[in-house]
């Protein structure tokens, strides 16, 4: 009763606020709201998700601007909140200054990039790419023509969300993850006509805790370790496609059950084959040193059937196992800020890597109502 | 009839057919390039910033953009366009960077809020629809010397006189990624605004129209139509954008055709 009363709240609010008009909009209250009904074909259940963005951004001085986003969730019985975005930014002369909960995005490719480690990530939806936890950082952007220098200090770690983890607020997170490590973040990129390249080095926390069994009471605790990752990427215009390649190097702290150094890699091909079809090839993975390489192909494709609709998918194929990914949908843009999504997640395969989330199997219809 | 009279006759009768042939054109004109930079609007201010709205039209139904422009033309012959979204909600700060060097090389570059950060996107795809209308990006960024342009000839309309020019890519690579193969403009000749062009595919059939409308003056002797409605001739559907508050020469200089103005708040 109490999740149907706070849907209801929420749902006036959203009506509220795309009625309001323009004069309220010119404040920057905006948002979204996404009905999600999720049919699970192994448990053959449906789940009901209600997600409400409510967001407001305004120049609070000339050259000072302040950004607010909060996430609340409703799904099946649970109820859910999180920040999504806390920040005021600092436009200086050719430096802008960052302070507060924010997401960083670094990187050459699409969806996941081995040199984007700042946000840990939701793993309640490890495949969704907007799945990003924001982090209290400071940053510091400084332009000098076509180079562009990016600085982060985060004082405390944020600590990845686990499916099975418990639904709280990020204050909550911070407060029971005592992850106390600071995270520093240095990038360096350049543009050119025609390519583009960067550097990086971050260090701080694991993106993903590891499974450490204690040797004195023999139970299993999640933990995370301090990392080094040096990253290199590259956008590289060649005719009428576009080559993105990001690569890392990975250096855990020593300790029994950490990983060994690692070099992760993802890169893509792109370009559109008729003025309708686009489509991304990649190849992904890393590798552990001593142990087999993880590999995985990638292939993105969007068909514009015209202005209002278009069929996606998105297929990901270990090369090792066969496991795979496949998500087709289907968009239809109703109205301006009205969206349709019809869609699948099936993961076929052995169970080896991608395969085992199999019981993520599903068909789904979203609605998402920008305002 | 003695021979220097014949002569005088024979140069007589060039002289009348080669009159005849270019009479219409005249000596004096402008060269069909020269007619096409003056109706662009970059070729005669240094700097615009314009309000705009577009409307992309199918059948019954009315999708609705609004936007803000900001163009200039750097001192080494560079153009630079800036466009960001303001409505609706749902494409609200997106926005479109694109730098055509002096040497005929472009860079475009996207922002979506969602995305969080720029993407370079492809340079090659001119042909390409833009923002989902029935504006090519060529059509707005406009390259005049990929192309040969020909004054063909100068019609009379009932109160007007008009420029007919012709642009034909300068080569197949150029036509494959513009998408048309022959590109006739429609060009006041007092006032130097562009009236109407027609696109032509590679059999000799018109594909799309555009027309003008609602002619300002924005500075002396300097006009715009403050109204564009291009159709696609094959799919049926039309683009109507719509000018409105426009600054003209406000003073913007290189630095703000960046990727930080880019995904900088408005």
């Amino acid at each position: 009763m109490k999740l149907k009363n706070s849907c209801y709240i929420l749902l006036v609010l959203a009506l509220i606020l795309i009625l309001a008009g323009p004069e309220l909009r010119a404040v920057n209250i905006g948002g979204q709201v996404e009905f999600n009904l999720e049919y699970n074909i192994n448990e053959s259940k449906i789940i009901e998700t209600i997600k409400f963005q409510p967001s407001l951004r305004s120049w609070i001085g000339a050259d000072i601007y302040f950004e607010s986003e909060i996430n609340l969730l409703a799904r099946g019985q649970e109820l859910d909140y999180d920040i999504e975005k806390l920040q005021i930014t600092y436009y200086g002369l050719n430096t802008d200054y960052i302070i507060g909960f924010q997401e960083v995005n670094w990187g050459a490719v699409d969806g996941r990039s081995p040199v984007d480690n700042i946000n840990p990530r939701d793993l309640r939806w490890p495949v969704s790419e907007n799945n990003k936890i924001p982090v209290p950082a400071f940053r510091m952007k400084n332009y000098q023509q076509t180079y562009e220098l990016d600085f982060i200090w985060q004082p405390v770690s944020v600590p990845a969300r686990l499916p099975d983890g418990q639904m709280n607020s990020l204050t909550q997170k911070l407060l029971e993850n005592k992850i106390t490590n600071s995270t520093l973040a240095l990038r360096l990129s350049h543009s050119n006509p025609g390519y583009d390249l960067g550097a990086s080095i971050y260090r701080g926390s694991s993106g993903t805790p590891v499974l450490v069994v204690s040797e004195t009471d023999r139970e299993a605790v999640l933990k995370y370790y301090l990392e080094t990752v040096l990253g290199g990427e590259a956008v590289i215009e060649a005719g009428a496609s576009i080559i993105r390649a990001d690569i890392a190097a990975a250096f855990p702290e020593s300790g029994d059950y950490y990983p060994d150094n690692t070099i992760r890699f993802a890169a893509s091909l792109e370009r559109n084959l008729t003025p309708e079809l686009f489509v991304l090839a990649g190849v992904q993975g890393e590798k552990e040193l001593g142990a087999p390489a993880e590999k995985y192909l990638i292939l993105n494709s969007s068909y514009q059937l015209d202005f209002s609709r278009n069929f996606d998918f998105t297929g990901i194929f270990d090369i090792d196992t066969g496991d795979s990914l496949f998500r087709p949908s289907f968009n239809y843009n109703v109205a301006d800020g009205i969206n349709l999504e019809a869609g699948a997640l099936i993961f076929p395969g052995e169970q080896n890597s991608i395969g085992s989330m199999n019981s993520n199997n599903q068909i789904y219809l979203t609605t998402t109502i920008s305002f | 009839m003695s021979n220097i009279n014949k002569k005088v006759i024979l140069f007589l009768i060039v002289v009348c057919v080669f009159l005849a042939i270019t009479g219409s054109v005249g000596a004096e004109e402008l060269t069909g390039k020269e007619i096409l930079e003056r109706s662009r609007i970059l070729d005669t201010v240094s700097d615009m910033e314009a309000e705009m709205e577009m409307n992309i039209i199918r059948g019954d139904r009315i999708r609705n953009r609004e936007l803000i422009m900001f163009s200039l033309r750097g001192d080494d012959g560079s153009e630079m366009s800036l466009m960001r979204f303001t409505a609706p909600s749902d494409v609200q700060g997106s926005g479109f960077l694109t730098i055509t060097h002096s040497d005929g090389q472009e860079e475009n570059w996207i922002y979506l809020p969602a995305l969080g950060r720029e993407r370079r996107i492809i340079s090659d795809e001119r042909g390409g629809s833009f923002m989902g209308s029935d504006f090519t990006i060529e059509d707005i960024s406009q390259t005049l010397t990929d192309y040969e342009h020909r004054l063909i000839e100068i019609l009379q309309d009932a109160d007007r006189e008009i420029y007919l020019v012709e642009s034909i890519p300068i080569n197949e690579e150029i036509k494959g990624q513009v998408g048309f193969s022959r590109l006739l403009s429609y060009i006041d000749k007092e006032k130097g605004y562009l009236i109407k062009s027609e696109t032509y595919a590679d059999n000799g059939e018109m594909i799309k129209l555009l027309e003008t409308g609602s002619i300002v003056e924005i500075l002396e002797g300097i006009y715009l139509p403050g109204r564009l409605v291009m159709k696609d001739l094959e799919t049926g559907g039309s683009t109507e954008l719509i000018y409105g508050d426009i600054k003209i020469n406000s003073g913007l200089s290189p630095d703000y055709f960046t990727r930080r103005q880019l995904s900088r708040p408005l």
